[in-house]
């Protein structure tokens, strides 16, 4: 058992070397130790899975195994800065003060092609637009648009809106969330109240919420 | 100043270790999940092979005697599908059916009453059984 679970940490690690390597690009939306993670349990699973001659121990050990080394990369990621940066990397500014970074773009193998697609992806047509841009360690590429492009928010108005805060589900599918309503600091007589005087009772309601305003919004079942 | 940077760092890795009790306990229990497993097979992997083996040097006595009583060879199958089952749970299935196969050459060529073949067959059934054992046994060439 022992030679499976040793066998498992150094794929693993060397896994993570190489996806490492190979930059952030290929990972997408994923930490690279948690890219790793997913390729290597897919085909470890498969192993036992289509093989009977080959015993579920041999399955369920490289599983613990890389199971082991995702707690122990998480605890050493989130305690050290310098753990993260080996393990994770560090972002890259591709896009800085307006100005292509062309030592980064080819850093990060990635072409001028690609960083316009990728803009297009989320809704910058025009490389002029961007004040900068960030690859994550992730892959994901962060925008932040030149000022003057950018959607206008209500203190741009000078426009003080109300507070909104978070809505909170009462009722879900006719079960009453006690839980939620001592969060709002309500009853469930109150609540039934309310709920009675648009012609129903809660159990017969698909959704009650109420948000920090104390506004309502419910909606019956079909049928009841 | 020396002494408050030893006594922050200390403090910084106690409550570290509270932090993450959850997760230590986690690693602890799947590491010894994984020992407990790796000794009782280690254990029931040499025990078991032994007692094959002592069958096998008694068969072997009797073949070089010349006599083709099938009791003993009958012994022998017994005793290895009893322990094929648990082999099973932790080790490749065609590594046990090398073994299978040869037992039952074994128990044809006493049938046959030829010495040579069943002494072939005797030597391949403990060099599998060495091979199993060297397999699973935790050392650099095993590793790599």
């Amino acid at each position: 058992m022992f030679l499976i679970f040793i066998r498992t940490i150094i794929l693993y690690s060397l896994i993570l070397i190489v996806i490492r390597c190979m930059g952030k690009k290929e990972i997408g939306q994923m930490q690279p130790f948690e890219f790793v993670i997913s390729i290597m349990i897919a085909d470890i699973a498969s192993m036992p899975l289509t093989d009977i001659g080959v015993p579920i121990l041999h399955g369920v050990i490289p599983i613990l195994g890389v199971l082991m080394m995702y707690i122990i990369i998480t605890i050493c990621n989130i305690s050290s800065i310098t753990l993260r940066e080996i393990i994770c990397g560090r972002p890259t500014i591709l896009i800085n003060k307006g100005v292509l970074d062309e030592a980064n773009l080819i850093k990060e193998k990635i072409t001028i092609n690609e960083l316009q697609e990728r803009l297009r992806v989320k809704d910058v047509f025009s490389i002029a637009d961007v004040e900068y841009a960030i690859l994550e360690t992730n892959g994901e590429l962060s925008i932040i648009e030149k000022v003057e492009k950018r959607n206008i928010v209500t203190s741009d108005l000078n426009i003080n809106p109300k507070y909104e805060g978070l809505s909170y589900d009462l009722v879900i599918d006719g079960k009453v969330l006690e839980e939620n309503l001592i969060k709002v600091n309500k009853t469930y007589g109150w609540l039934k109240n309310e709920i009675n005087k648009l012609g129903y009772k809660p159990e017969e309601a698909l959704i009650v919420m109420i948000n920090e305003a104390g506004e309502i919004y419910s909606q019956k079942k079909r049928g009841n | 100043m020396k002494r408050e940077k030893f006594i922050l760092k200390k403090r910084g890795g106690i409550k570290i270790k509270y932090k993450y009790k959850k997760e230590i306990l986690l690693l602890l229990l799947i590491f010894s999940f994984i020992t407990i497993l790796e000794v009782f097979m280690n254990k029931n992997l040499d025990k078991n092979l032994k007692e094959i083996r002592n069958l096998l040097d008694k068969v072997k006595e009797e073949i070089n005697l010349l006599n083709y009583e099938e009791e003993s060879i009958d012994v022998l199958m017994e005793k290895w599908k009893e322990k094929y089952d648990v082999f099973a749970l932790y080790s490749k299935h065609n590594d046990l059916d090398e073994i299978t196969n040869e037992i039952i050459k074994l128990k044809v060529n006493v049938e046959c009453e030829n010495k040579e073949q069943c002494l072939k067959n005797i030597e391949n059934i403990i060099f599998f059984g060495d091979n199993l054992i060297q397999k699973n046994e935790l050392n650099l060439k095993n590793i790599f």
